[in-house]
């Protein structure tokens, strides 16, 4: 049973349509970012599965429970970040995390989750006085109450440091590790890359993508590379560099010294051969650099950047190459 | 589920120290109205003195005790909805219907001690001054004002859970009372009447019918059914008394109305409730 299923979801407020036919399927299990631009949806979509917001057409169901029929038996499985939240009343943090371990039915210590969000010293202080990014912590602790099967997180490093950023990480994985499902949204993408198996792109109220990162980055066409530093350039290089398996393109450049640079676009595997090739021909290679393409070019690619590519994967079927997708990410990248 | 919205609706009047300045306020109006009686009270020539101490609290329950049900509730769920709070309960296993019965259940108890403290202060200020207390009857009335307030309660949580905006819902929620207290209804319907037959040939038995149906008239007839003599202390806000007594005027109406009035308007709030967006 998917832990997150939606069926054609509509939202219209008024005449702004928040989400077009929205459908969308989270396994069990896994960990889904959402990633969209401001207004693409992402925070509407988290709202109609917590029945904060009613559909205009369509179904929402997280582990087979209908969010609008019984939105009570959602929210017993599901411990939730949201976005636009405030403190209840004039709580204290410990008050607070007290009275969601009642509402949760949680047998969790409230200062045992202070300290894990890294609260521990201000647990008795009125959250709403608290700032910005400790209220996020807060609410993370709060959404970790009652050992919940999926954890919905609406742009859960919003306000944090980077040791808070490193924070929800940590708690992430061990969310996972712990067998729970993780959907959180985001538009930072750095932040998806390093702990999503699967990425759906949202945008205009509509999925124009989903995959594990490294098929979207494939399908999109941005696969990173290889910039070699040499000290002569040979005159069959190019040609040689350019019919390695995996390559997709070659420029050739020169650095402030005046050496070329041979720049490859290429798949990480054919990296090495890139550099091998200029061994080969007799060049010296003075310097390597590899990059990793950005999530931004690729999101850019799948959106505004390159309408085509869009619409081409919005016309297919993106389900077909998940299965396999997300079994190479997770040997991968865990 | 919604006794612990109840309870954490009692504990945030608490924190909030609305229980402090209300008990505060209702013990002042009590240490009064108890000072007058008793001051006022004179052995030899007042004739039914119990009668004059319940008088002073009907007069001051009848018009504090709805106004405060009404407004301690009006803002309970939308200023939760403004400021984030419900999107943070309503993620943990609460359903609406549990935040809007929590909030009645919890506002009612936060009135009912309001009031009780009124009651209290006016009763011990008395017998400090050795003046006749009907106990038995002063708790009654207690419990007679005390639900006649959570009449109000029900209504402004209603209004709290319709609306979406702070300043409507309290303008609704003045407006509501003040309708109430001038008996809009009243005169609308007199007119309606009157312009329908023409002044001289309007029918006697029905110019007061739309009046017995506003909440304070049907506590009016509940209260002086059972007990006749306190009809005096209802005043202005009870309404004249129908010159002939209607259907509509007997105790058992009013207390139907009063129900309707403590479970429509919930009810309608709730529906509106379930279906909006936060």
């Amino acid at each position: 049973m998917p832990a997150i299923e939606l069926r054609d979801v509509t939202k219209r407020f008024g005449t702004v349509t928040a989400l077009d036919g929205l459908d969308l399927d989270v396994r069990e299990g896994e960990v889904f970012g959402f990633l969209g631009p401001n207004g693409a949806g992402k925070s509407t979509t988290i709202d109609v599965l917590l029945d904060y917001v009613r559909p205009t057409s369509g179904t929402a169901r997280v582990f087979g429970h209908d969010a609008q029929a019984e939105p009570t038996a959602v929210r017993e499985r599901v411990g939730i970040l949201p976005d636009g939240y405030g403190a209840l009343g004039r709580m204290t943090g410990r008050e607070q995390l007290e009275f969601t371990i009642e509402a949760r039915r949680g047998r969790e210590g409230p200062q045992a989750l202070l300290d894990r969000v890294g609260l521990a010293g201000d647990g008795d202080r009125q959250v709403r006085t608290y700032s910005k990014g400790m209220a996020q912590r807060l609410m993370l602790g709060m959404a970790l109450v009652g050992d919940p099967d999926l954890l919905i997180l609406d742009e859960p490093t919003t306000g944090l440091d980077p040791a808070g950023a490193r924070m929800m990480r940590e708690i992430v994985d061990d969310a996972v590790s712990d067998g729970v499902t993780v959907f959180f949204s985001s538009h930072i993408l750095g932040q998806v890359e390093a702990v999503a198996d699967r990425v759906g792109i949202l945008y205009g109220g509509d999925l124009v993508a989903v995959d594990a990162i490294d098929a979207l980055r494939e399908t999109a066409g941005a696969t990173g590379g290889v910039t070699v530093t040499v000290d002569a350039l040979p005159d069959a290089l190019v040609n040689a560099v350019a019919a390695i398996d995996g390559v997709t393109d070659v420029t050739v450049d020169r650095d402030d010294q005046g050496r070329p640079l041979v720049d490859a676009s290429c798949t990480p595997a054919a990296k090495g051969r890139v550099v091998k090739a200029c061994y080969d021909d007799g060049a010296d290679v003075r310097d390597v650099d590899t990059r990793e393409a950005s999530l931004e070019e690729l999101f850019v690619s799948y959106t505004n950047g390159d309408p085509d590519a869009a619409d081409a994967l919005a016309g297919s079927d993106a389900s077909e190459r998940d299965g396999t997708a997300v079994a190479a990410s997770r040997g991968g990248e865990r | 589920m919604w006794r612990l919205i109840a309870r954490k609706d009692v504990e945030d009047s608490v924190r909030e120290r609305q229980l402090h300045v209300g008990v505060g306020l209702f013990a002042v109006v009590g240490l009064v109205a108890g000072y007058i009686y008793a001051s006022s009270y004179d052995p030899a020539y007042a004739d039914r003195p119990e009668l004059q101490f319940l008088g002073v609290l009907v007069g001051a329950a009848l018009f504090l005790a709805p106004i405060t049900g009404i407004m301690l509730a009006q803002g309970r769920i939308v200023d939760k909805r403004n400021r984030g709070e419900l999107v943070v309960l309503l993620g943990m296993p609460f359903s609406r219907r549990d935040v809007v019965l929590g909030s009645v259940a919890g506002r009612f108890a936060v009135t009912a001690a309001v009031v009780a403290c009124l009651f209290a202060f006016a009763t011990g200020v008395a017998a400090l001054m050795v003046a006749p207390i009907p106990l038995l009857r002063v708790l009654a009335f207690l419990v007679v004002f005390a639900a006649f307030a959570g009449v109000f309660v029900a209504i402004g949580v209603a209004i709290s859970a319709a609306v979406s905006g702070t300043t409507r819902a309290a303008v609704l929620a003045v407006g509501v009372y003040l309708f109430f207290v001038f008996r809009v209804h009243d005169i609308a319907w007199k007119l309606f009447v009157n312009g329908v037959y023409g002044t001289r040939n309007a029918p006697e038995a029905l110019l007061p019918v739309a009046a017995q149906l506003g909440p304070f008239t049907a506590l009016r007839n509940v209260v002086v059914g059972v007990y006749p003599e306190i009809a005096g202390a209802f005043g202005y806000f009870g309404g004249a008394p129908p010159t002939e007594v209607t259907a509509l005027a007997q105790p058992a109406v009013g207390f139907v109305v009063l129900l309707a009035w403590a479970s429509a308007p919930l009810y309608a709030g709730l529906q509106r409730f379930e279906g909006a967006d936060l």
